[in-house]
């Protein structure tokens, strides 16, 4: 199960992720994510990592995606503390992540 | 002996079955005592291999997916096999960023994602039949 929990402060978009993300949980989120994006135009747009418990590939697709969409939407992504795990997965699609607490 | 296992399993290609796919791998390994890296590793690369029997291999329709497991002198090795549409080429199917599939999100990274979490891989295909993964890692 992946959740997302969006909090939207001025122009910045926090997106609290949860759970495992595979094939079948991304499937669930994305458009949640995307009409947020949407519905608030932000400037700022930050993925946090800190709740998931399990990345594949699908990880990757995504990021990728959303800073696409983030992009035409005139938004900077920023993902935010992945684990060893997930950033030696992003990095093979060359995605530079943030590291800013200390877990 | 007393460190040889095995098992095998097989089920619809459902996408909630990856998390099952990963769960079972998982709960199969931790009595050779891997590291939560490369138990974290073996679930990657499996969710990989089953999550592309249910989007690539049965793409219109729900197939079975089969997964065997052995481990002997500290090697795991793991097949995922499907009897779906199979691979024309598999070089150009393993490089990076490759994908049939750009419509929906797939980036293309799941041979790669496998290639860099286990020790090796193998892929068998035969268009029409259906293709066969073979995975090993040393967990020793
Ligand atoms: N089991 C399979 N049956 C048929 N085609 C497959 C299978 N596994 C992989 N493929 C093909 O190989 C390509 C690359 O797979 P992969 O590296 O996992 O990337 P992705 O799943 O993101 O497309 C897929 O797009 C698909 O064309
Ligand atoms: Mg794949």
């Amino acid at each position: 199960m992946t959740t997302a929990e969006i909090i939207h402060d001025k122009s910045k978009l926090t997106v609290l992720l949860y759970g495992e993300i595979d094939h079948h949980g991304a499937q669930s989120i994305r458009t949640e994510i995307d009409s947020r994006i949407l519905k608030y135009m932000p400037k700022l747009v930050i993925m946090d990592f800190s709740g998931v418990t399990f990345m594949d590939s699908s990880g990757i697709g995504l990021v990728l995606a959303r800073s696409r969409f983030c992009t035409d939407c005139g938004a900077s992504l920023y993902v935010e503390n992945v684990d060893r795990q997930m950033s030696k997965i992003l990095s093979l699609a060359g995605i530079k992540t943030i590291q800013n607490t200390t877990n | 002996m007393q460190n040889e296992n095995y098992f095998k399993i097989s089920f619809p290609s459902r996408s909630v079955n990856e998390a099952f796919a990963r769960m079972t791998i998982a709960s199969f390994c931790m009595q050779f005592d891997p590291t939560i890296e490369q138990l974290n590793d073996i679930k990657t690369a499996v969710s990989e291999a089953v999550t592309n029997c249910v989007v690539h291999a049965y793409p219109d329709n729900v197939g079975t997916v089969y997964i065997t497991a052995k481990l002997k002198n500290n090697i795991l090795t793991v097949t995922v096999k499907d009897k779906g549409v199979g691979i024309s080429d598999i070089q150009q199917a393993m490089q990076p960023m490759f994908t049939t599939d750009a419509k929906t999100e797939r980036a293309g990274l799941g041979f790669a994602v496998m290639q860099t979490f286990m020790d090796k891989i193998k892929v068998y295909s035969t268009v029409g039949k259906g293709t066969r993964v073979v995975m090993t890692k040393n967990i020793g």
